[in-house]
């Protein structure tokens, strides 16, 4: 009981403190690529539990693994042994867990990121990258 | 130009095609929690799904195989099929010469639908389900014989596409017939292809001929007027430049050869010949060689001018060109078949069991002490020969150790490479010929027992050849022809694909 306690205030804590991440992007202006890509950055670190974390030189799929690992005390060898389709389509929780992130990004900020250059991205920056391009697009980089 | 198998690649089309839901609701095939059933979860999630597929068709595709721009098809839950997306697959299909598919649930009707306005082959991607259902409906669609396959694996997809080439590599076959006679049959090929509409109906080759008068005539300088059989028109004689190709061969022969018994006269005449031919293909846009022997040699010419066209079809070979003597289309073609799922130089020759005769084996030419070797164990022995043996059987970048002899045995022309077989015993080996109307192909597969004859001049030096059952490969032999090309190397079950890819019937004897 304890333990879902401290594991649901960990789960709150982290989406108010993502949130502000989001919010501050919401509220800057100009808005430059580099704060753009800093502050989704931070956002994916936060949601994911690797904050503090240096996840220099891996690519996002591997945060994303190295996520899962950690939520569920594997290693991310094992998450990737594990990992096979979930459904007869071939979705595995590696994708789901980046779609629901990317899904959060869109609905806090309002935006609609690109299907299949989102699934393309390979780094943090590339995903700020895409977030920046889609805020230009609708005139709100100032 | 010369278009080699090795030169071909086959164009593979990724095909995803994606279900968009438009409302939150989860029921029979729709399953998923919260965010998952959100409206606009589907369009990301689609895109990851395509993205993956693609990533590992790039990982598993072979070498030669090239993967084209993906295309997405899209509906939703409306269950709409929009024309526009026909209209952009109408652009883009065209070039791929076979569709790797992903359907999703509520979307294999598009892809039937896909096969039905434009008739590629397809081959269902592994991942999901692997396409069984939309296998099964294609091909029972009456009316038309459609050619997909669903995959349980990314090997068995890969091996599919290699199987593709191959029969891209047949379909891509244009023999240039060198002939005295009718363009079918020769005087000693009965059992080559007996109808040149029928193949190129059937396997997509194409048959173009030359007069083999007007070939020999070509093996000289020109001259003024124009040679013999064609007075006033200009043809390609031989140049300043190929007699420069001829010297340097014939240093690169004599100087590799362990044995050199052909004069350097005779060996410059048979490159001679040889360059002929491989300049004629080139000009001609011909990829596949073949001259009758006892047509082309009772004109006399061949004895005049003192050549044969055995160095060609060895050269040829080893260059991964078929090329046959005695007029073997069939055996040609068969040699490309060979040539496309190995990407090894083929061998070709007459072909039949060793002969037990009184407990004594009976081979052609071989020495006693040959004879008593082979003898110790003579069951299921196959002899293949023809003086055509080259450099790259056992690597088709390297050159083995060989000999250089004659043909002609009275005077000596004809330069020929004899192989020492016995250096590859134990080898295992693929033989495979088509039938005489294209409809089957034999396969089967050996092993190097070794040579025979290594030290003789003339037709022959054969390999033999151990199969699994020897009256078994000669029953079924008698169905298909004489020779049976072969490479080192077992690749009957990627023939066999390939047989099932050009609609024709795999006879094998393994």
């Amino acid at each position: 009981m304890q333990k879902e306690r401290e594991a649901l205030e960990q789960i709150l804590s982290a989406k108010a403190r993502s949130g502000r991440c989001i919010e501050e992007i919401r509220q800057s202006a100009p808005l430059t690529r580099e704060f753009v890509r800093s502050r989704i950055a931070s956002f994916v670190l936060i949601r994911y539990f690797l904050e503090g974390e240096d996840v220099s030189g891996l690519s996002f799929d591997q945060i994303a693994e190295r996520s899962i690992a950690v939520t569920a005390g594997i290693s991310r060898e094992m998450v990737r042994a594990l990992d096979t389709s979930k459904d007869c389509m071939g979705s595995t929780s590696l994708m789901a867990k980046k779609v629901l992130l990317f899904r959060q990004i869109e609905k806090q900020l309002d935006i609609e990121l690109p299907a299949m250059p989102s699934a393309m991205i390979e780094t943090l920056d590339d995903l700020g990258d895409l977030v920046f391009d889609e805020l230009r697009k609708q005139g709100r980089v100032g | 130009m010369i278009r080699k198998a090795a030169d071909i690649r086959l164009k593979a089309l990724p095909v995803t095609a994606n279900m968009e839901h438009l409302y939150y609701y989860e029921g029979p095939c729709r399953f998923g929690k919260g965010e998952s059933l959100e409206v606009g979860y589907d369009r990301l999630s689609n895109a990851q799904i395509a993205k993956a597929m693609v990533d590992r068709l790039h990982r598993w595709a072979p070498a030669n195989v090239d993967v084209l721009e993906p295309v997405m098809i899209n509906r939703t839950d409306n269950w709409d099929n929009p024309e526009e997306q026909w209209e952009r697959l109408a652009k883009v299909v065209p070039e791929a010469d076979v569709i790797v598919a992903h359907p999703r649930i509520g979307t294999d009707d598009l892809f039937i639908e896909m096969i039905e306005r434009f008739d590629k082959p397809v081959l269902y991607s592994p991942d999901g389900i692997c396409g069984i259902a939309e296998t099964a409906a294609i091909r029972n669609k009456p009316g038309k014989k459609h050619v997909v396959y669903a995959n349980r694996s990314w090997e068995q997809l890969a091996a599919r596409l290699s199987a593709f080439r191959a029969a891209k590599v047949i379909r891509s076959t244009n023999f240039l017939l060198a002939t005295r006679f009718g363009n079918t049959t020769s005087f000693s090929s009965v059992d080559s292809f007996n109808n040149y509409d029928l193949i190129t109906a059937r396997l997509g080759v194409h048959f173009r001929f030359i007069n083999a008068h007007e070939l020999l005539d070509q093996m000289s300088p020109a001259v003024e007027g124009g040679n013999h059989t064609t007075p006033g028109r200009v043809t390609p004689d031989l140049t300043e430049e190929d007699m420069a190709e001829v010297k340097k061969l014939a240093d690169e022969l004599m100087a590799g050869a362990d044995e050199v018994e052909v004069s350097r006269e005779y060996l410059e005449n048979s490159l001679i010949a040889y360059v002929t031919v491989r300049k004629n293909l080139d000009l001609k846009d011909c990829n596949a060689f073949s001259i009758p022997c006892p047509d082309v040699c009772s004109t006399r010419r061949m004895n005049e001018q003192k050549i044969t066209f055995c160095l060609t079809h060895s050269l040829m070979a080893e260059q991964g060109i078929p090329s046959t003597c005695e007029f073997d289309v069939c055996g040609g073609l068969s040699e490309q078949a060979l040539i496309a799922v190995s990407g090894h130089s083929p061998y070709l020759g007459n072909s039949y069991p060793v002969r037990v005769r009184d407990g004594k084996v009976d081979i052609r030419l071989a020495a006693p002490e040959e004879l008593e070797k082979l003898g110790k164990d003579p069951e299921n022995l196959y002899y293949i020969a023809h003086s055509i043996a080259h450099r790259r059987m056992p690597d088709p970048n390297s050159n083995a150790p060989y000999a250089l002899r004659h043909f002609a045995q009275d005077q000596g022309f004809g330069a020929i490479i004899r192989y020492d077989w016995n250096r590859d015993a134990g080898t295992p080996v693929t033989l495979c010929r088509f039938s005489p109307d294209g409809s089957r192909i034999l396969i089967a597969r050996g092993v190097v027992e070794g040579g025979a004859a290594y030290r003789t001049q003339g037709c022959g030096g054969p390999i033999i050849v151990r199969v699994p059952n020897a009256d078994d490969l000669c029953d079924k032999q008698c169905s298909f022809g004489m020779h049976l090309p072969l490479v080192y190397g077992d690749y009957t079950k990627e023939l066999k694909t390939m047989a099932d890819i050009l609609g024709i019937e795999a006879v094998m004897s393994v």
